[in-house]
């Protein structure tokens, strides 16, 4: 048997064990402190010891800096002293892989597990319920992480075909997306759209429902949840996911979509009154690391 | 029991850093440094530097364990810096080096980086004789300390309540046009200058503050006034004398350093005056600080270049003396604290 450990950190952290119950810490300000007693916990619940981990995934994002760096670079470094092999996965695909699963219930089978379960739950935990099984209907995707800053990371994706998103991963302000993802839909599917049904999940979703009033009719499930909020399923799925969303042996790495705030200081004004950069170190009081992991 | 062994991690600015000692030898020191992709900001970027740990994590420990003939089961604890520093600098070394040691099932402590540039002078110099004294001076610190155990007791003799010394001399580069870092720049600037053709005041030697403060320091005057001067003599129209501002603030800023440190060091009854710190690179400083220790019959100890600058030899040593003296490894939660007092030695 495989131990998985999962990790992500890209909406406070879950840690957990493929087959057991995760630990989720809301909180992001305390992942340096929580972080890796979560993990020693979810290890301790499934009795596993850390030599018995065989495989790491971790979230890779997108998601808010300061947060995502801690649960890779603990990931990396736990992968380097077990041997466990480690693998990152960005936490949007597995969104439209759950909005899947829950239209095809019980026909996607996981690992012997039925899949209707998530299905199931998924619908329950939907704010906008709809029948999603309805024959004819075609879905895209629309997988979405808060980036702060009334901006909103996504990535959209034809509800069926898994080869090629339809607007790559981005971030972007919640009515462009709306916008970008209508212009997308109608390229795919023609002008009119009829019976296309436009699937919104992740965190930010409900926060920003006002902007997929622009879907219209077209609106279908909106589900303000990640799939690690689904508990011990939802970590299993978001494993699952893996091996088959990215090949095991890319390097893992933090997917920040923004760029840093930085600006070139002119050198004469900024001396007396400097505020951008620290010198090597005038540490404390520094006053904000990143986008706001605060 | 055997000579402890101890892998070091840091990462309080925008250095990488990984190294094992066993007991006072030095086994392996490997350093990824990010201060190119800062240079062009004219200072660290945090956000930056931040990044470059999370790539540089891993692949520096695996070197430094790699280059001391070792895997990670054959330490026997690992320490890393837990402040002061920046703090998205501190939760990546941080938090790599708790997975490292809870999944390797290794003690861990988190230890004072200030603390830790005194300690590492422990393997070029050996122990610390009694009643030592240290001047910690980099971009960050500007700190004088009294060590009485380096394991256990540290206090504070002075501090800068303003700027770092490296600080204002950054600053003052920047001024002058000098690419980042400025420091080697004023360095070389300053030995064609005249050290006494601008008068650049020396905070707190004077009057009240000079008596309140006896050990304390202050540099914000220091840029403000080199500011001014220059910004008026560009007002005037007239050429900037470059080398005569690098000599004359290198020779005040290295002056107010070793007058105190000296006296420090006669209030204290010490003998020996430890040194550390990027900002030791200066080469003012050092031969200020060497002459004045043969004045007041003080051994002036500062170690080689590659000891004074951030590196992983610092904290792996301290946490050597740690584990010799028997100190309680810190619990799995401890925090990162970017602005830790010089008198906490490990959390
Ligand atoms: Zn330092």
């Amino acid at each position: 048997m495989t131990n998985t450990l999962v990790i992500d950190t890209s909406y406070g952290s879950t840690v957990g064990i493929v087959g057991h119950e995760p630990v989720y810490e809301p909180d992001s300000r305390t992942h340096v402190e929580r972080l890796q007693v979560n993990i020693e916990r979810a290890c301790r619940q499934a009795r596993l010891i850390p030599s018995d981990l065989d495989r790491i995934v971790v979230g890779v994002g997108p998601a808010p800096f300061t947060g995502l760096r801690v649960g890779i670079v603990t990931a990396k470094a736990m992968a380097f002293a077990t041997g466990a092999q480690l693998i990152g996965q960005d936490v949007l695909a597995p969104q439209a892989y759950a909005l899947r699963l829950s239209r095809h219930g019980n026909e996607v089978s996981v690992d012997g597990h039925d899949a209707r379960n998530a299905g199931s739950r998924l619908k329950t935990d939907t704010t906008n319920e709809r029948n999603v099984s309805e024959d004819q209907t075609r879905h895209v995707s629309l997988a979405v992480n808060d980036a702060r800053r009334k901006q909103l990371y996504f990535e959209l994706f034809d509800g069926e075909d898994r080869s090629k998103p339809l607007i790559d991963m981005d971030i972007d302000y919640p009515d462009h997306i709306a916008k970008r993802v209508l212009e997308a839909t109608e390229r795919r599917f023609g002008k009119d759209c009829t019976g296309v049904v436009i699937d919104v999940m992740g965190h930010g979703a409900g926060k920003y429902a006002d902007s997929w009033e622009a879907f219209g009719d077209g609106m279908g499930l909106l589900v303000d949840h990640s799939i690690l909020d689904f508990k011990a399923k939802g970590i299993e799925l978001f494993a699952q996911c893996a091996p088959l969303g990215s090949s095991a042996d890319k390097p893992v790495e933090p997917l920040y979509l923004r760029r840093p705030d930085v600006s070139t200081p002119n050198p004469l004004k900024h001396v007396l009154r400097d505020n951008h950069t620290t010198s090597k170190g005038s540490y404390a009081g520094v006053p904000s690391l990143d986008d706001g992991n605060q | 029991m055997s000579e402890p062994v101890v892998l070091g991690i840091e990462s309080t600015c925008d250095e990488t850093a990984a190294a094992v000692v066993r007991g006072r030898t030095l086994l392996s020191n490997v350093v990824a440094s990010s201060m190119d992709e800062h240079a062009r900001y004219g200072g660290v970027i945090p956000e930056i530097a931040s990044r470059a740990h999370a790539e540089a994590f891993v692949p520096v420990v695996s070197k430094a364990l790699s280059d001391a003939n070792m895997e990670l089961d054959d330490v026997d604890a690992i320490a890393v810096s837990a402040g002061p520093g920046l703090a998205g600098c501190l939760a990546v070394g941080v938090s790599g080096a708790k997975a490292l040691a809870w999944a390797s099932g290794k003690p861990i402590y988190g230890i004072n980086h200030v603390i830790g540039h005194i300690a590492v002078t422990q393997l070029q110099f050996g122990p610390f004789p009694k009643d030592t004294l240290a001047l910690i001076v980099s971009g960050g610190h500007t700190s004088l300390l009294h060590v009485a155990d380096v394991a256990r007791h540290v206090d504070v003799v002075g501090t800068t309540l303003d700027d770092a010394a490296g600080e204002c001399f950054d600053k003052v580069a920047r001024l002058l046009g000098f690419p980042y870092p400025g420091g080697p720049h004023i360095d070389r600037h300053a030995r064609l200058g005249n050290p006494d053709a601008i008068n650049v005041p020396q905070g707190l030697t004077k009057g009240k503050s000079g008596k309140e403060h006896p050990y304390d320091f202050s540099f914000s005057g220091v840029k403000t006034a080199v500011a001014r001067w220059v910004e008026a003599e560009r007002a005037a129209g007239r050429p900037v004398p470059v080398d005569d501002v690098c000599a004359s603030l290198a020779s005040s800023v290295a002056g107010v350093l070793a007058d105190k440190a000296m006296h420090a060091c006669e209030q204290y009854g010490s003998k020996t005056l430890i040194v550390g710190g990027g900002f030791t690179a200066n080469s003012q400083l050092r031969s200020e600080l060497i002459m004045s220790g043969r004045r007041h019959d003080v051994e002036v100890r500062i170690p080689e270049l590659r000891l004074c600058t951030d590196n992983g030899a610092m904290v792996a040593m301290l946490g050597v003396n740690l584990v010799e003296a028997g100190v309680r490894p810190s619990s799995l939660d401890f925090a990162i604290d970017s602005a830790m007092p010089m008198d906490v030695i490990s959390v």
